[in-house]
């Protein structure tokens, strides 16, 4: 047995490390003891505080994730005051109790606000957090020195690409190859992460750190015109309308994709490429295909969020709430009886003290009636508590909330014929992938490498191969077009010139970032029938086929690191549909119409709607309440006791990284955390690199650890959160 | 799709004159990057990030830098009342991104390409001549990764992890870095041996660690001798890179003065953990004192909760400049041409206020003629709940006892123009400023100030 340490995890937000007994004989982990390393003391210094600063206070215990923090905090606080009975609040009008609820507008402008934080916090965690573990970043740093490339699929390295300190270049140029389509997704979600922030500020003034929540509604101005052209609500969608094509086009296809790659990290039901056609390059790496590395406990539990305005029920939820438990297809409800029943914290293996005032029990004691938190210092291995739900880690965050909506399988059947098939299906055509849904810059690098073919003509064959005879002067290397209809073959260089002159390919309308397929068409060399080749490429009988397609198209829920991702993935689709509505098939891609969605009912109401209903502190105080809801890294609940002068008396957060990576609850060992589950079976491989110490006098042997750190990393933790 | 440098500096430039920097100071920025003769035009600077007792939404806010970089000073003469400006003067350069003239030319998400701009002044800050065309490029934090920092440690953004990441910041620790570099640190330094309220030990897991060797628990620490599986203490890295800093920059307001972290209970009425802001918490290290008298002078606050990317690059910049071109520039001590370190080589209190920040960056009061409630304001107007019309103050606004460039620059691009919530008395630039909190109906809380949170709650009365 050997014992590694994995810490720093990076890029995750905050301090996590991993102790892992690795077993001598098979190399895999047989233990794991996960650790958050940074305590700050949030829930007690909130003690003899005015609740609605709870508020703001909250928010800064992440800030990767601060809307959800003030949303659940806003929940807590009114379900304190009476504004709701518990989990969340609805709006006035439709609340069944009279003197409940807020205003619709509120509800509409919380979950906007809470949409964007969605988007940003799930497409960072996979461009700019999770990917670098599976693509080497540009050579330099901050992305190097790499680990050693065996790490890494050979299509994802960056040798090849010279080591000047450059990336792809944003030009009119498609990527001549997988690495460089990738990282230049990576840049341009930089792009759109802000444009998450920008849209979430409209009215929530900034991001992060929002300040728009108050108790009983929004401070939004009830005043401001929204329905005036070129306001708030006019620019928020057509910035959703950018996120959104990147997410539909760019985002998900990769994710889907990269399972493709990285066999290993996938559920076994996505096995079995047939060797004969998978690329040489891909099984040099190796095609391990489903061995379902992080696959964890299988528990999963939401609170459920983004509450609907109209005549509804408690329950009426965009994102459901529910749990379930592995090996069992029964999904649950979840009342409030059963929270106070079921939802218990252990500090066994945490460094703080069980007894005394701190209504800490050891392994069971009750959030609701917790009254501080008292570190100890000498005690435990991680300064996160274990929260368990009737006894059991349970899993959260997109994985499980997609899970518990029934919109993702996890029983290995495939996602197409799941609960998200309306949306996964928008990507088929002709039996292949619709290239509408595919942004090209992605398409051609796929075409380039190999791993997708081009159909255009419905015949069924493939016309866009490296493959084809031709009798132009194109390298090997080019993309070469033929119209099996008219046996016409366009040779496409790097400058996607065609160099039988017949179509010039260029993007006249590229600004520093895009890339716009734009053909035009000259017919000097005689040709006038030539083709509009982009009307091909989205013309009704284009698809792209190949391994990669076949892969996506194919693919199966289960329980892996993989379907964490792209759980992850599919939830920004089904979030962006609910937030402006459905995206629709165009003769060039796709765009929103906008004919549903919240920013088109926060358009639609009254000229000064009002935004907070008041209501005072409740006299006598109130203790046992709770708000609970969801955050992009899962089920998150705080709840908040007032006393007779109004003030807080005592403040405890269950928070989804918590959950996630969560110590032991008891002495036994399988009362792991998800992510020390996780943990278990995965290899920890020897591959080491060496580098040059600072001082240049001598190298250092570091040691990998990656699987460890992708596993880790899929659960998107957070661990200012799980610890605050 | 990387922009020039000129590109660059151009947008900096309007932005050091919303914070009314004069002309010659904004040239010596062009000077330092512009031209192929000091910092960039050999190696980057080499800057080294540690997270401490902090939630990353500094480093979050920082990501998202992405703005237009032409940055046209536009003249503007309204703002000349001297509750708001902090020093521009009637005809000063009052950076807004855009054209006041061209709405109809705005790209709808406010950050594509804008082929017609107007420069107001005539030149730019290299004092070139600023054409009536053109088009602007984007700038965007990947832009200052690649081309103008060498960002060699950022937990959350670095290709590294595990046992990879723990040796270089080991190394760089305990054998010295090669190179000088820039300390940046986010989050509250917690002391590792010092208890806090209700805990009695003085030992035991840090507060906050930050990495371990992946042999910890087999062999001696390589760089400590230390045989027993130890944390690295955050405390510890941020004193032995201090030590060796070139400068120490601390990025919002934990950093800068222990901000939640270091807040008390009101009930209980002590601070949970031995939290400081790295300037206090370097008075309380374990080093020498010459070597803390040393790391406590190159130490610039850049308070925020989160800070604004633009202040921290402009911050960063303001003081690499100066740190390079000035006293600290191998081969002779002159004075800085920005004037913000001595000839010393630590800042100047002429140019750094009581906070230890840039009063460049933070001169401007929030509240005044560029908050869009101030005409509610001089007209006596208040709020009573959320949501309603009027000026905040009642609601708990900290606008007056706050400096930042909010409501002069604002936050996440521009907003759109919307005449029942801009309409203040500079009413034309209405819609071409970002957002901040009193543009959510939300009271100023304070955050860029020293003693943010505790002596600036409740944030809102109600």
């Amino acid at each position: 047995m050997a014992i590694k340490e994995v810490d720093p995890i990076s890029r995750i937000e905050g301090h996590l490390g991993v102790k892992l007994t690795v077993n001598d004989g098979t190399g895999l982990v047989d233990e794991a003891n996960v650790h958050g390393n940074l305590w700050r003391g949030f829930e007690n210094f909130l003690i003899g505080r005015d609740p609605n600063d709870a508020i703001t206070f909250t928010q800064r215990i992440c800030g990767v994730c601060p809307v959800p923090h003030g949303q659940t905090s806003t929940f807590a606080v009114e379900a304190a005051m009476g504004y709701n009975d518990g989990f969340h609040t609805f709006n006035t009008e439709s609340y069944a109790v009279a003197g409940k609820g807020i205003p619709k507008k509120a509800v509409h402008i919380r979950n906007l606000v809470l949409g964007c934080e969605f988007l940003m916090s799930s497409m960072t965690h996979f461009y700019h957090l999770a990917a670098p573990s599976y693509v080497q970043g540009p050579n330099m740093a901050p992305w190097t020195p790499y680990f050693a490339d065996a790490f890494y699929s050979p299509l994802l390295r960056s040798a090849g690409h010279g080591t000047s300190a450059v990336l792809p270049a944003e030009s009119k140029s498609f990527s001549t190859d997988l690495w460089s389509a990738v990282i230049k997704q990576y840049v341009k979600a930089l792009r759109i992460r802000r444009l998450t922030f920008e849209a979430g500020a409209l009215f929530a003034g900034r991001m992060p750190m929002t300040s728009c929540f108050v108790a009983g509604g929004v401070s939004f101005q009830a005043s401001e015109d929204l329905n005036v052209v070129g306001g708030k609500c006019d620019k928020f969608k057509s910035m959703l309308d950018e996120i959104g094509t990147f997410v539909v086009r760019e985002y998900v296809p990769l994710v889907l994709a990269l399972g493709a790659l990285y066999g290993d990290f996938d559920n076994p039901a996505n096995s079995g490429f047939n060797p004969a056609v998978d690329k040489a390059t891909m099984l040099t790496n190796g095609v391990r295909v489903g061995k379902g590395y992080g696959g964890g406990v299988g528990n999963f539990l939401a609170w459920g969020g983004f509450p609907k305005v109209g005549a509804l029920g408690v329950q009426d939820l965009t994102l459901p709430r529910g749990y379930k438990h592995v090996g069992d297809a029964t999904i649950h409800p979840i009342t409030v009886a059963d929270v106070q029943t079921n939802l218990r914290e252990s500090v066994y293996s945490s460094h703080y003290a069980s007894a005394g005032e701190t209504g800490f029990t050891g392994t069971d004691s009750e959030p609701l009636k917790v009254i501080r938190t008292v570190p100890d210092r000498s005690v435990g291995y991680s300064w996160l508590k274990s929260p368990r739900w009737g006894g059991l880690a349970m899993e959260v965050g997109p994985f499980a909330r997609l899970v518990v909506a029934g919109l993702y399988p996890v029983d290995g059947t495939d996602i197409a014929a799941g609960g998200l098939s309306a949306y996964y299906l928008l990507y088929t055509k002709n039996g292949g992938l619709d290239p509408k849904m595919v942004e090209p810059d992605l398409a051609v690098a796929l075409l380039r490498e190999g791993l997708a073919t081009l159909t255009i003509d419905g015949s069924g064959t493939a016309i866009m191969a490296t493959s084809d005879t031709f009798t132009t002067n194109a390298a090997a290397s080019n993309i070469v077009v033929k119209d099996h209809a008219t046996s016409a073959v366009y040779v496409l260089d790097t400058d996607y010139t065609v160099a039988a002159g017949v179509v010039t390919w260029i993007n006249v309308t590229t600004t520093e970032v895009d890339i716009t397929w734009q053909v035009v068409v000259t017919s000097d060399a005689g040709l006038a029938t030539a083709n509009d080749i982009a009307t091909a490429y989205y013309g009704d009988n284009t698809k792209i086929t190949g391994i990669v397609a076949d892969w996506i198209i194919g693919l199966s829920g289960g329980l892996s690191t993989m379907d964490r991702l792209r759980a992850r993935a599919l939830e920004s689709l089904y979030l962006m549909v609910n937030m402006i509505g459905a995206p629709a098939k165009v003769a060039q891609g796709i765009n929103w119409p906008g004919t549903s969605g919240w920013i088109k009912d926060l358009k639609d109401l009254p000229d000064g709607a009002a935004t907070f209903a008041p209501k005072d502190y409740p006299v006598g105080g109130s203790t046992g309440t709770f708000g609970a809801t969801e955050a992009p890294r899962g089920a998150l609940l705080h709840t908040c006791s007032i006393d007779t002068a109004g003030k807080i008396s005592a403040y405890q957060c269950v928070v989804p990284t918590t959950w996630n990576a969560s110590p032991k609850s008891t002495a036994v060992a399988t009362s792991r955390g998800p992510i020390e589950q996780a943990m278990i079976g995965i290899p920890y491989a020897a591959d080491t690199k060496t580098i040059r110490n600072q001082a240049n006098t001598a190298d250092i042997v570091t040691e990998g650890g990656v699987e460890a750190l992708r596993v880790a990393q899929s659960f998107d933790p957070c661990i200012a959160c799980a610890v605050h | 799709m990387a922009i020039t440098r000129r590109q660059f500096v151009t947008r900096l430039g309007a932005l050091a004159a919303a914070t009314g920097m004069g002309q010659a100071d904004i040239s010596k920025i062009t000077e330092a990057f512009a031209h192929n003769n000091t910092l960039w035009a050999t190696k980057k600077p080499k800057v080294v990030w540690v997270h401490g007792a902090e939630c990353t939404g500094c480093s979050t806010s920082l990501l998202g830098l992405f703005e237009n970089t032409a940055g046209l000073a536009v003249e503007d003469t309204r703002l000349t009342d001297p509750y708001a400006t902090g020093g521009v003067t009637t005809g000063a350069a009052l950076a807004l991104i855009g054209d006041l003239d061209g709405y109809a030319l705005e790209d709808p998400h406010g950050h594509r390409t804008i082929t017609k701009t107007r420069a107001i002044t005539g030149v730019d800050f290299d004092g070139e001549a600023v054409g009536n065309g053109g088009t602007e490029a984007i700038v965007n934090i990947a832009d200052v990764l690649i081309d103008f920092i060498d960002l060699q440690y950022h937990e959350t953004v670095m290709g590294p992890g595990g046992d990879l990441a723990y040796q270089w910041l080991a190394d760089n620790m305990y054998n010295g870095s090669a190179d000088p570099f820039v300390l940046v640190v986010e989050g509250a330094v917690q002391i590792s041996d010092q208890t806090a309220a209700w805990a009695g030990e003085t030992s035991g897991t840090p507060w906050c660690s930050v990495g371990m060797d992946a042999d910890a628990h087999n062999t001696p620490n390589a760089y400590t001798g230390q045989t027993s599986p130890g944390e690295l203490p955050f405390d510890e890295v941020v004193e032995m890179l201090a030590k060796q800093a070139y400068g120490i920059i601390a990025i919002g307001q934990c950093a800068c003065y222990g901000g939640y972290p270091a807040a008390e209970s009101p009930f209980y009425g002590d601070k949970q953990t031995p939290a400081f802001g790295v300037y206090d918490f370097l008075a309380n290290s374990h080093l020498t004192a010459p070597q803390k008298a040393t790391a406590m002078s190159k130490v610039v606050n850049v308070p925020g909760c989160p800070t604004n990317p633009w202040w921290f690059v402009l911050t960063t910049v303001l003081y690499l400049v100066d740190a390079v071109n000035g006293p600290l520039k191998t081969g002779g001590a002159v004075a800085g041409p920005l004037g913000i370190l001595g000839a010393d080589g630590i800042p100047k209190a002429t140019a750094i206020d009581y906070g230890r920040r840039l009063k460049h960056v933070y001169g401007t009061p929030v509240h005044g003629p560029a908050c869009p409630r101030y005409k509610s304001f001089t007209a006596g107007d208040f709020a009573e709940n959320p949501g309603d019309d009027g000026c905040l103050l009642n609601l708990g606004c900290k606008g007056p006892a706050t400096n930042s460039l909010c409501s002069l620059h604002g936050w996440n691009g521009r907003q759109p123009r919307n005449v029942s919530t801009w309409d203040h008395n500079v009413g034309q630039d209405q819609g071409v400023r970002g957002g901040f909190c009193v543009s959510a109906g939300h009271p100023c809380m304070g955050c860029t100030e020293k003693g943010y949170p505790d002596s600036y709650v409740p944030f809102v009365n109600r």
